[in-house]
């Protein structure tokens, strides 16, 4: 089951001390699929970053669930992502020089021994159900859809509660992204996932169960 | 540490066990880093994959420390390889006695066979030594000619015996025009050969036709230049120079070898002298250093050369520790570098929540992989060359060095190893602090 999403007047300031990011509250409730649209440069990519702890915002909190992510240091945030936060971005950031499988639990080096089984074993029933082909295949042969594949089941490979993506289908044709998205939005239903996804993809966010606005850093709901 | 607890604790062990120890001791800073960082990890498919991305470059960086590791450890190794042979190769000339003048000179000729001139030792002398109670041998050791390289000593049967031991093949001389070849000498028993006069290139050919030496044994190897050389009784050596035989007149020749009579003795540039005991060539050594005579030690003279050589050994090791040095701040700058290149998939490791510790440890382990595949073909790399340099010397001197990777070699590999993957933390500890977000946008 996924988890909710509580923010309260989170600003991330910019070199220049203007605020690059805004949010004076928004609410996600835990399972619901949220999509953040906006033109680029208005603030989305940050938006993210700031969800999944990569960036400490300079006011205000973040929470997901009982977690509030200004209450941990950088590993403490690092520990929760491997926990509850899955990744994707446009442009896949998969390893060319290993195989769909390892690529896609790749956290499999990283996590606790007695989890690695049961990780490697969730990566390939993902791959499998993203019908990627051959997970020993080299990534080298693989199309921009079937890497944002792998990407997606690598997200989803330790169990996360929450998926965070960034323009997903921003490097896909149009029915290959159509196929990922149709893929995607179903097994985040199935796991009960809470997804953000920032796009400028249309169909992408139709596909959504509410859509948020950002534009020069500042939430429109 | 106390000499106390040394002597408890360190000097009873066996020299295996001391050397296994000191490299251990030196490998352990990089045991200790590796356990700490590879606990609870499994770094193999991502090192794999980094390491193959620039394979290239990679490459280059092994190579390097593979040649400073491998020139470090070729230049000691040979270096001990060459004071030992030299050394064996002196092992059975416990006394020498010559005329005054150049001990080194002297060592030169009567050990290692590079004759030159030298003053003569003339028939008193020899006699006084040859009747020495405390003298079991005394060898005269007569050169001046040789044969297509190869240096002609004349000497006496005892001296062969003294030098290799049994005959290889044949047996001893029992006349003047009789000669026993060392091991390497390309002649078989019952050649001929005609003594030429002098050596190397200035060496007369000519000089001595009529004169014929058959061969009549070879000795067995000793790894000295004497396998090179072609030995036969001093009396071929002075009768072929027209000089007298060694022996009173009245003598026939049927008889070779000591005594020799005092005044019908030509003379000899050097004399080796083979004590009763061991101990006794210190007495011997100064009862003929003297006005008219000059004896040494050649383990003695050799030792003060290795002394010098030794200085040069250090200045040598300096080196090639600096050179191993400034390969290793190249390769962790150049890895400094590269890791640069591999920021967007570190950063991604980050953001996917791998610990500090996991991003430190991929960093470290991969330079560190290339500092130990470089150190262990630099090891191999310096087998393989002291190999083949010290077939060359052999071949060259007529001396056997056999230069072999020992412990020290192995020593400084662990050390330059350990100290390397130390300064290897830098990487790391610079990856820590680079900015996230920017690294992930690429």
């Amino acid at each position: 089951m996924g988890l909710a999403l509580t923010l309260r007047d989170v600003r991330v300031l910019g070199d220049d001390g203007g605020a690059i990011l805004s949010v004076p509250a928004l609410d996600v409730a835990a399972g619901s699929l949220v999509g953040v649209r906006g033109p680029s440069g208005a603030g989305k990519s940050t938006f993210l970053t700031v969800l999944a702890g990569l960036v400490e915002p300079d006011a205000g909190e973040v929470r997901w669930g009982a977690q509030d992510l200004a209450g941990l240091n950088s590993e403490g945030r690092a520990a929760f992502r491997r926990a509850s936060i899955g990744l994707v971005f446009q442009d896949f950031l998969l390893f060319e020089e290993l195989d769909a499988a390892t690529n896609a639990a790749i956290a499999a080096s990283f996590v606790p021994k007695a989890s690695r089984k049961g990780l490697r074993a969730r990566a390939e029933a993902r791959l499998e159900r993203l019908g990627v082909p051959g997970g020993a295949r080299a990534i080298t042969s693989f199309s921009g859809g079937e890497r944002q594949r792998v990407a997606v089941a690598r997200a989803l490979a330790h169990g996360p509660q929450v998926l965070l993506a960034d323009e997903p289908t921003a490097a896909l044709d149009r029915v290959t992204a159509d196929a990922l998205i149709a893929d995607f939005t179903a097994l985040a239903r199935e796991d009960g996932l809470t997804v953000i996804i920032a796009s400028h993809d249309a169909q992408l966010l139709a596909q959504m169960d509410r859509v948020i606005s950002l534009a020069d850093g500042a939430l429109d709901a | 540490m106390p000499d106390a607890v040394l002597d408890v604790l360190w000097y009873p062990l066996p020299a295996f066990v001391q050397d296994l120890l000191i490299f251990a001791g030196l490998l352990a800073p990089l045991i200790v880093v590796a356990a700490v960082l590879w606990r609870g990890f499994a770094f193999g498919p991502l090192l794999r994959a980094m390491l193959w991305r620039y394979r290239g470059t990679n490459a280059v960086f092994v190579v390097l420390i593979a040649l400073a590791v491998g020139v470090g450890a070729a230049l000691i190794a040979q270096e001990r390889g060459i004071r030992e042979g030299t050394a064996r190769a002196a092992d059975g000339f416990d006394l020498i006695v010559a005329a005054p003048g150049s001990e080194i000179t002297v060592l030169l000729a009567a050990v290692y066979l590079q004759p030159s001139d030298v003053a003569l030792i003339e028939g008193p002398l020899f006699s006084e030594i040859e009747s020495h109670p405390r003298v079991r041998l005394a060898a005269p050791l007569a050169y001046g000619d040789s044969w297509e390289g190869r240096v002609i000593v004349g000497t006496i049967a005892p001296f062969i015996d003294h030098l290799s031991g049994p005959l290889a093949e044949g047996r001893l001389f029992e006349i003047p025009d009789e000669g026993v070849v060392g091991a390497r000498v390309p002649l078989a028993l019952g050649d001929e050969i005609t003594p030429a006069h002098g050596f190397g290139e200035a060496a007369d050919t000519e000089g001595h036709l009529g004169t014929s030496v058959r061969i009549v044994g070879r000795m067995a190897p000793t790894g000295t230049p004497w396998d090179e050389a072609i030995l036969v009784p001093v009396e071929q050596v002075w009768i072929t120079h027209g000089l007298a035989n060694g022996h009173a007149p009245d003598k026939p020749l049927s008889h070779i070898g000591p005594p020799y009579s005092a005044d019908h003795f030509p003379g000899t540039p050097a004399v080796l002298v083979v004590p009763e005991e061991l101990y006794m060539a210190f007495s011997l050594q100064s009862t003929f250093t003297r006005p008219d005579a000059m004896a040494f030690l050649p383990g003695a003279v050799l030792s003060q050369l290795l002394t010098v050589l030794g200085d040069v050994r250090a200045a040598m090791s300096a080196l090639a520790l600096v050179t191993q040095g400034l390969v290793a701040v190249a390769v962790i700058a150049g890895l400094l570098l590269l890791t640069r290149l591999f920021a967007r998939q570190l950063a991604l490791l980050r953001a996917l929540g791998a610990p500090g510790r996991f991003i430190f440890g991929v960093v470290w382990s991969y330079a560190t992989v290339l500092i130990v595949v470089g150190a262990v073909l630099g090891l191999i790399v310096a087998a393989l060359t002291t190999g083949a340099v010290s077939s060359y010397l052999t071949a060259q001197t007529g001396i056997l060095i056999e230069a072999r990777l020992r412990w020290p070699e192995l020593h400084l590999a662990a050390g330059f190893v350990s100290a390397a993957s130390l300064i290897a933390l830098l990487p790391g500890w610079r990856v820590l602090r680079r900015n996230l977000t920017a690294d992930l946008r690429g």
